[in-house]
């Protein structure tokens, strides 16, 4: 790994995974090496089944990982977008999560202790191998979600969880607003869903898609009405929408539980080809097709809009999917926050000399 | 060179001469936290707000003071003592309830508020907050927010971290910034997630918004029963892996069941080995399953007995012993040295076995009480520091114990933080080159060196003076940083 750093010179390393989210950010600034870190940080899984907790080499996929943790009756409850080829250290560079975010946990979550390649060629290492642990700086939570620009995370030690007997369930709901009014039902009852999602295709009438334990079911339909199992493949589309081959334009947005539906309803204006809602983490994600997709000045007008009504409470939109043509004229990331001159420094204080995915980052970092 | 006079007559212009401490009998009651160092510092300063904080922050920083934040200073690790004097800032005139949004479910608090405030001020709406460390009745959520800290209940629901969305702090170089908001996951780093457990290092902060979680439908709370420490061990392994979460697992032994049942009258058998508290929430469908395997999980690691709490008010006993428990020793001898270690679950049995081991061979007493779910350890040291050497064996065996979880693969602490107490034992976890690099964030924020000194990552000069430290330092032998 140093070496392949160090072989890029005075290129700016732009660290791959398994080159799932590629597309995420802007394009890096100036002359650039793409790295395979996902392939140079391959190695054993230490699980250890009766601590709930394993360690995962950058390198491994979701995918290979489960399939180790199932022989054992657990899993890794984070299931983000094209989870299978994802590797684990990409995951947590991405930051991104999936319909199981609200019940367990963003990536940094699950975070119990990482190792990162430095710019400089160093290794360093935060938190431990326990489930519970304040000792030092949580520099865990700096890393991920940091797309690789304060480091290349080479290993992370995970909180796993027991399986759970579950069932995947959906049904009807009439409209966008009846589907929020149901999860916010469901939740309130404390009926634990381990996920909750509203999925609007075009063209049909939008659904609410849920996984919660078999003996739940009968308090879940008592608020729902009747429930069949959902179609194979429904749950994948909630979590992989926006990041498939034929998604050629995808954002996500996050506001306030209250300001979700207007949230919603804007994107509904704009026609995608999907539209996954999550409620109970305010969180929106909308994916166009090459036929239904917006042009530039449409969607950059969208944006706009969109940002500026979710600025107020702090909420973001990111464009994760666009058209080549389109990024010449639209941010990905959306204007950065009050804490940016924060960011910056930080930045500055592990990779002073930007050679970790230059440009890419929020604010151009 | 600047007097105490001029620094006194600046903090008084900022937030009133009302508002700033400096007799030497005013400043005694901040010279100490829950920990044992002392020392007093030059001036105590309760700002506003903010805005004061800010004023106050960069005074000290052009007059050349130390820094250090105060909540309510209960802390479990040194972190409020003023280790070079200069000022502390303490939170108590900013503890109001901004905002309790039940719709959102978030809550907008100052620093300075009492953790079981902000819980019951979101009863009224149905909703809680989920971190309920023992203290909760006094610890303020800015203390919380500094050390990250955890609770009984932490098991399920995650610690301080994972329930604030958002601080607005001043940073160590004065400046007025919010980390995060109110909404989960916007792009940037987490510089939120970085600043919660950096224990007062960073910064002060001025406001909290925190998730609220609707109060669970119903509750199991059972009382296992056993013959030994390791017995109720072993069930807590069992539990965990036959895949069921409890909302929480505490253990406390012997010595701690007698001393909170003469002090505080909660209905533990007196005569047993250990205690098992477990509890499950949720819809009764799920939790009386959830409850049954538990309570078959007891019975197989050979408990005597499983209790079920029959109502509220049986349940709230049980858990008065616990929260109280430590309170409780008090009665065994009048002092008490915490500790906070955190070891693989599997090695529970073994770490224990180690912890009674040490504390023999120092002719201590120990209780135990803790998050067993999580293999948070708390051995609680009881002495009386009236009798010469005691204070330094405590101190000796603490150091031993910190190394046995270590050893174990176990970490320093698991939510008391690092603080000045334990800061030389980092080096037993991390290499010279992982705590430069932890260090730089102080940089970051603005701190060179004054804002909360002595604390978290080992020290320079100018911190050794606290004798104490030293000590355990010299018990814990070769190993320890030098």
């Amino acid at each position: 790994m140093r070496d392949l750093v160090a072989a890029a010179g005075d290129l700016t390393v732009v660290p791959v995974g398994g080159a799932t989210q590629l597309e995420l950010g802007n394009a890096p600034s100036g002359p650039f090496a793409l790295m395979a870190a996902g392939a140079a940080l391959r190695g054993e899984v230490q699980h250890e089944r009766e601590d709930l907790t394993a360690v995962v080499p950058a390198g491994v996929t979701l995918g290979e990982l489960a399939a180790i943790l199932a022989a054992k009756g657990q899993h890794l409850p984070l299931d983000p977008p094209l989870a299978e080829t994802s590797t684990i250290g990409g995951v947590m560079a991405t930051g991104l999560g999936g319909p199981m975010r609200p019940r367990f946990g963003a990536p940094r979550d699950f975070v119990l202790g990482m190792t990162v390649l430095r710019a400089d060629g160093e290794l360093v290492k935060a938190g431990g191998r326990v489930v519970k642990n304040v000792t030092g700086y949580d520099l865990m939570r700096l890393w991920c979600g940091s797309l690789g620009t304060l480091g290349i995370i080479t290993e992370v030690t995970v909180r796993v969880y027991p399986m759970a007997p579950a069932v995947d369930l959906e049904c009807p709901v009439a409209s966008l607003a009846e589907g929020l009014e149901l999860v916010e039902r469901i939740y309130r009852a404390d009926v634990r869903a381990e996920f909750s999602d509203i999925l609007a295709e075009s063209g049909e009438a939008p659904a609410l898609v849920l996984r919660a334990p078999e003996r739940a079911v009968p308090a879940l339909e008592a608020l729902t009405g009747p429930l069949r199992r959902l179609t194979p493949g429904r749950y994948a589309l909630c979590r992989d929408a926006g990041y498939r081959l034929d998604d050629v334009l995808a954002l996500r947005a996050v506001t306030t539980p209250s300001r979700l539906r207007a949230l919603a309803t804007d994107l509904v204006a704009l026609k995608p080809s999907t539209l996954v809602v999550r409620p109970l983490s305010g969180f929106v994600r909308a994916a166009w097709d090459v036929g239904s997709a917006p042009n530039a000045r449409q969607f950059g007008g969208a944006l706009d809009q969109l940002r500026g009504a979710t600025a107020a409470v702090g909420g973001s939109v990111v464009a994760d999917r666009m058209p080549a043509g389109f990024r010449g004229e639209i941010e990905a990331w959306g204007p950065p926050p009050g804490s940016f001159g924060l960011m910056r420094k930080l930045k500055e204080a592990y990779d002073p000399a930007g050679r970790f995915n230059r440009g890419r980052y929020i604010g151009g970092i | 060179m600047t007097t105490r006079r001029e620094l006194l007559a600046g903090l008084s212009a900022i937030a009133g001469a009302a508002n700033v401490l400096w007799r030497h009998e005013d400043l005694i009651v901040y010279e100490f936290d829950g920990t044992i160092e002392k020392k007093l510092p030059y001036a105590v300063v309760f700002p506003d707000g903010a805005e004061q904080v800010a004023a106050v922050v960069r005074l000290c920083n052009a007059l050349g003071f130390a820094i250090t934040p105060r909540g309510a200073g209960t802390g479990l690790s040194g972190g409020a003592v003023p280790a070079q004097r200069g000022v502390v800032i303490a939170t108590a005139r900013m503890r109001r309830i901004l905002e309790v949004d039940p719709v959102d479910r978030v809550a907008v608090v100052e620093p300075g508020a009492p953790n079981i405030q902000l819980t019951e001020a979101a009863a009224e709406h149905g909703l809680f907050y989920a971190p309920d460390p023992s203290s909760q009745k006094a610890c303020t959520i800015g203390g919380n927010v500094a050390e990250n800290a955890g609770g009984p209940h932490c098991l399920a629901l995650g610690v301080t971290t994972n329930h604030v969305l958002g601080i607005e702090v001043v940073t160590a170089d004065g400046e007025i910034v919010w980390l995060g908001g109110r909404t989960m996951d916007a792009p940037g780093y987490d510089l939120r997630g970085g600043f919660i457990g950096s224990e007062g290092t960073l910064g002060v902060v001025t406001k909290v918004v925190v998730r609220l979680l609707p109060v669970p439908e119903s509750v199991v709370t059972l009382l296992g029963i056993f013959n030994s420490v390791e017995e109720a061990s072993v069930t807590v392994g069992a539990i965990i892996s036959s895949g069921l979460i409890p909302a929480a697992i505490e253990m406390m032994d012997r010595v701690t069941l007698q001393a909170a049942e003469a002090g505080l009258q909660c209905g533990y058998p007196a005569d047993a080995g250990a205690v098992l508290l477990v509890e499950f929430d949720g819809i009764p469908e799920v939790i009386e399953s959830q409850a049954t395997a538990a309570r078959a999980a007891c019975f197989e690691a050979g408990a005597s007995e499983v209790r079920v709490a029959r109502d509220a008010a049986e349940r709230e006993r049980l858990w008065k012993g616990r929260k109280g428990a430590i309170g409780a020793l008090g009665r065994i001898a009048p002092n008490y040295y915490i500790l906070d270690g955190v070891v693989p679950r599997s090695r529970l049995v073994t770490v224990m076995a180690g912890v009674d081991e040490i504390v023999s061979r120092y002719g201590l007493q120990v209780a135990n009480v803790f998050h067993a779910g999580d293999g948070n350890l708390h051995p609680c040291v009881v002495f009386d520091e009236r009798v010469p050497g005691t204070l330094e064996r405590v101190l000796a065996a603490g150091a031993e114990i910190m190394k046995v979880c270590v050893d174990a693969g176990g970490s320093l602490t698991g939510e008391h933080g690092v603080g000045y107490e334990k800061n030389k034992f980092m080096p037993w976890l991390y290499s010279e080159v992982d705590l430069e690099n932890m260090g730089r964030i102080r940089a970051v924020f603005g701190n060179h060196g004054r804002f909360n000194p002595c604390k978290l990552l080992p020290a320079g000069s100018g911190c050794g003076e606290m004798a104490h430290n030293d000590a355990a330092m010299r018990a814990a032998g070769p190993d320890a940083y030098v």
